[in-house]
């Protein structure tokens, strides 16, 4: 606190001009609180001893941002007390974890204290914040960013990353230090500003600093990483594709192997009016890259590998979420999106949506280094790998196909198929047990009673034979738009192979939404399963209670 | 033109510099054929106890014991290592995962550290860098522990009895200045080598996704004297004097004695860390 109060003080001296401090001075807020009172529910196997007297779980945030002119400063105060059930139990504790302060102009920002930066697609080094994952990998430094001149960006940052509460301090992780030079060749040649052809060409080099403890291993104390990339416009079409490359790095997510890292991501598209495809490609070969090369968990991540699959919304859908494998991954996707025209046959007065997608990752191909080394043995170089070789082991694949249809003013309705692999011995670490096959069809239908009044009914089935057999979903839902919604909602995993685990995962909301702020309140159970934002997935155990969800902003 | 030609190299040129810069390339041998260090010559030699969490389903755990094996050949008796199975995956399953090695005291030990992921480490218990360290930190965590200098001895001494399994110990604890804070003592009994099945996803450390024939190392059967131990003494402690603590346990007739062992550590009360710890067999 006497931190905050000191970072607030130079703030406000700071600046000669104390009237305009205030009068000419912006600021922005954003809050919110997720609570739950958990209460034993042996159906489902929670019992007091789950829960271990900790009977209630609330995570908590506030930003606060102050502008002026070109300054700007925030602070971020987080409290986890006691974190929500699935949070790392090292997200436990209150303070502000994050402050900043920056001044912008056209030729130059800086920024010193915590800030969130992305070079490329992140392949390289991405900080954000997840709040559903309690995910923060931060940056505690310095940033510059420099625009010499019209089309060219030039970016260096340096610091440590956050690792939920604990102080950098006598080495205990790695130092991160990254340049990044972005070149947009129609801003910069002026005979090329309106051009149709639009090039935009990227360069990044990242390296991490870690004293090398380690008594077993001989460990790089300096490893980089080094990416290219490019974006290619002509009308229509799209282009853009980054390539990263990383020296030795053995780490506890790659078992302390010696190989070099190497990833590439492209995608190629194609957009119209009522047509859009997308076809995108990526290979990853081993570019986990942390600040602290011990953690394997989700933290401390320097860069960030995007996934390449559908992000499905309805929960059942959502139900075997793809978690990224930096390890080593072939994926591709193609994604598909129509609209019939209005008037037609099949478009009918307001038209018709479809989706089409599919994606499939598979493993790379591994091969001994020689014949006495088995792959992956740590301490050892490794493994060699094909760049081109695709393994016949699949870790995902999902064919979904999605149809919305606005029947008239009232009705209006979603349907969608989704035809699923899943690795769930790799993805989920369930070594042993036999992949998912399902198949997942829904039904989403919207009724609008009143302009203000509807009800959306939501039907839902999973069928599989494996993990836990087939489930069952329906909600109905009613909103007083623009401030009230109430939620029943049933989740039924009937075909549990444990006939004493085919429970019913019920839930009842009520939420109020006015201007910025929403409340929401929820009682009844969640049932275990997986979440995944980015392709970066925590596990949320079986709960039962009573959860409440405030969020406002100014 | 001219002028962002240039600051084009100028910008290349930074790249390449920071990136060489930045590289250490190792080139074999990658492991250190050195190390070891650590805990002194001195009389009293500090001993660090690493306790890995885990469980017979847990895949990644394998792996750890491996390097917690390899630690023990880098140092030694000086490093002492407990497997602790409890939580998720030490959870007793259908055949051939039906084995139960949890135990109350490890149950409770993993509720008080808050540790929900495995493997899991403690070394010592120390606070330096965060409690729990996954097993990649364990290395160089243990290291750092070994530098430490011993603030207290530990002697065992067993007398085991094959007619009826009773063990006979006596255990002295001596430090080695004063101290006015509280100081507890935790006396436990473990097996070692027991042949069971483990689940495994690392081919280069056995056979995926089973071992069917894996030797669990180090598993804690007991807390001899409660899941929290005893206090050593109710008074200041005093430099150099014996704190003497006897027990007589028996051993359960499915325990394989001659693979059974006593490790005692003193921790103090007051933040859980661990400054001595012994191992002794109990034939």
């Amino acid at each position: 606190m006497r931190k905050l109060l000191i970072f607030v003080l130079l703030l406000g001296f700071s600046h000669s001009y104390a009237q305009d401090f205030i009068d000419k001075a912006q600021v922005n807020g954003s809050f919110q609180i997720d609570g739950q009172y958990y209460q034993p529910d042996n159906a489902i196997g929670i019992y007091d001893s789950t829960i271990d007297g900790r009977k209630m779980g609330v995570n908590g945030f506030g930003n606060i941002t102050y502008t002026l002119g070109k300054f700007s400063a925030g602070v971020r105060y987080e409290a986890f007390l006691t974190p929500l059930a699935g949070f790392d139990p090292l997200q436990e504790g209150n303070g502000f974890p994050n402050m900043w302060a920056s001044y912008q102009t056209d030729f130059i920002g800086v920024t010193v204290g915590n800030f969130y930066e992305q070079f490329g697609n992140g392949l390289v080094l991405r900080a954000y914040e997840e709040w559903t994952l309690g995910y923060d990998n931060s940056i505690n430094g310095m940033r510059i960013v420099l625009r010499p001149t019209p089309g060219i960006t030039l970016k260096g940052v340096y610091g440590t990353q956050r690792y939920y509460w604990q102080k950098f301090e006598n080495g205990n992780r790695g130092i991160v230090r990254g340049l990044d030079a972005e070149f947009d060749l129609n801003q910069s040649i002026k005979s090329l500003n309106d051009a149709p052809v639009r090039l935009i060409l990227g360069v990044s080099g990242v390296s991490k600093y870690q004293k090398d403890k380690d008594p077993l291993f001989n460990l790089p104390e300096n490893v980089s990483a080094l990416a290219g990339r490019m974006n290619l416009s002509a009308g229509k079409f799209n282009f853009a594709t980054e390539y990263a490359y990383k020296i030795n790095d053995p780490s506890a997510m790659n078992n302390f192997i010696y190989r070099e890292g190497q990833s590439i991501l492209s995608s190629l598209s194609y957009s119209q009016k009522g047509l859009g495809a997308v076809l995108q490609l990526k290979r990853v070969d081993n570019m986990s890259f942390k600040s602290d090369r011990g953690i394997d968990g989700n933290a401390l991540d320097i860069n960030f590998i995007p996934p390449i699959n559908r992000t499905h919304s309805y929960s059942l859908a959502a139900r075997y979420p793809y978690a990224t494998q930096p390890n080593g991954e072939m994926a591709m996707q193609f994604q598909l999106n129509y609209k019939i025209p209005k008037g037609s046959v099949l478009g009918g007065k307001y038209g018709t949506g479809i989706a089409l997608n599919f994606s499939q990752v598979n493993d790379i191909v591994r091969s001994q280094v020689n014949d006495s080394t088995l792959v992956n043995t740590q301490g050892t170089f490794g493994y060699n790998s094909d760049f081109f070789k695709v393994s016949d082991h699949i870790f995902f694949r999902d064919f979904n196909l999605e149809i919305d249809k606005k029947i008239n003013q009232k009705w209006k309705a979603v349907v969608q198929y989704m035809n699923l692999y899943y690795d769930i011995a790799t993805i989920e670490g369930h070594a042993g047990e036999e992949a998912v096959k399902a198949n997942i069809g829904l039904v989403d239908i919207t009724y609008k009673i009143t302009n203000r009044n509807s009800l959306r009914f939501e039907m839902q089935g999973l069928f599989t034979e494996q993990d836990d057999g087939d489930w069952a979903a329906a909600l109905l839902e009613y909103t007083i738009a623009p401030t009230w919604f109430f939620t029943i909602a049933d989740q039924y995993n009937y075909g549990n192979p444990d006939k004493d685990m085919q429970q019913h995962y019920y839930t009842v909301s009520v939420g109020y939404v006015k201007e910025a702020s929403r409340i929401a309140l929820t009682y009844g159970r969640q049932s275990e399963g997986v979440v995944c934002v980015g392709g970066v997935c925590r596990q949320v155990p079986a709960s039962s209670g009573l959860s409440i969800t405030l969020s406002t902003s100014f | 033109m001219l002028m962002k030609i240039k600051l084009t190299i100028a910008v290349l040129t930074l790249f390449t510099v920071i990136f060489m810069a930045g590289c250490d390339k190792i080139d074999p041998p990658y492991i250190n054929e050195s190390g070891g260090g650590g805990g002194d010559d001195a009389d009293v030699v500090q001993k660090v106890l690493l306790e890995d969490y885990t469980g017979h389903t847990c895949v990644n755990c394998p792996a750890a014991a491996k390097i917690a094996s390899d630690l023990q050949k880098l140092y030694g008796e000086k490093l002492i290592v407990m497997a602790v199975h409890t939580g998720f995956f030490a959870d007793p399953m259908q055949p051939p995962f039906d084995t139960d090695f949890r135990t109350n005291t490890g149950d409770k030990w993993r509720t008080d550290f808050s540790i929900v992921s495995y493997p899991s480490g403690m070394i010592n218990r120390g606070l330096e860098g965060g409690r729990i360290a996954g097993k990649g930190q364990w290395a160089s965590r243990v290291d750092a522990a070994m530098q430490e200098t011993a603030k207290a001895s530990l002697k065992i001494e067993t007398n085991y009895t094959e007619a009826n399994r009773q063990l006979a110990l006596k255990i002295d604890s001596r430090f080695l200045q004063n101290a006015s804070e509280k100081y507890l003592l935790q006396v436990c009994l473990v097996e070692d080598s027991i042949m069971a099945p483990q689940r495994n996803n690392d081919p280069s450390v056995g056979e995926t996704p089973t071992i069917t024939e894996y030797y669990h190392r180090h598993v804690l059967r007991k807390g001899v004297n409660g899941v929290n131990g005893e206090t050593i003494s109710s008074t200041s402690i005093v430099a150099n004097e014996t704190y003497t603590h006897e027990y007589n346990i028996p051993i359960d007739v499915a325990y394989n004695a001659d693979r059974c062992s006593i490790i005692v550590f003193i921790y103090r009360e007051a933040n859980g860390e661990i400054v001595q710890v012994e191992e002794a067999h109990i034939k």
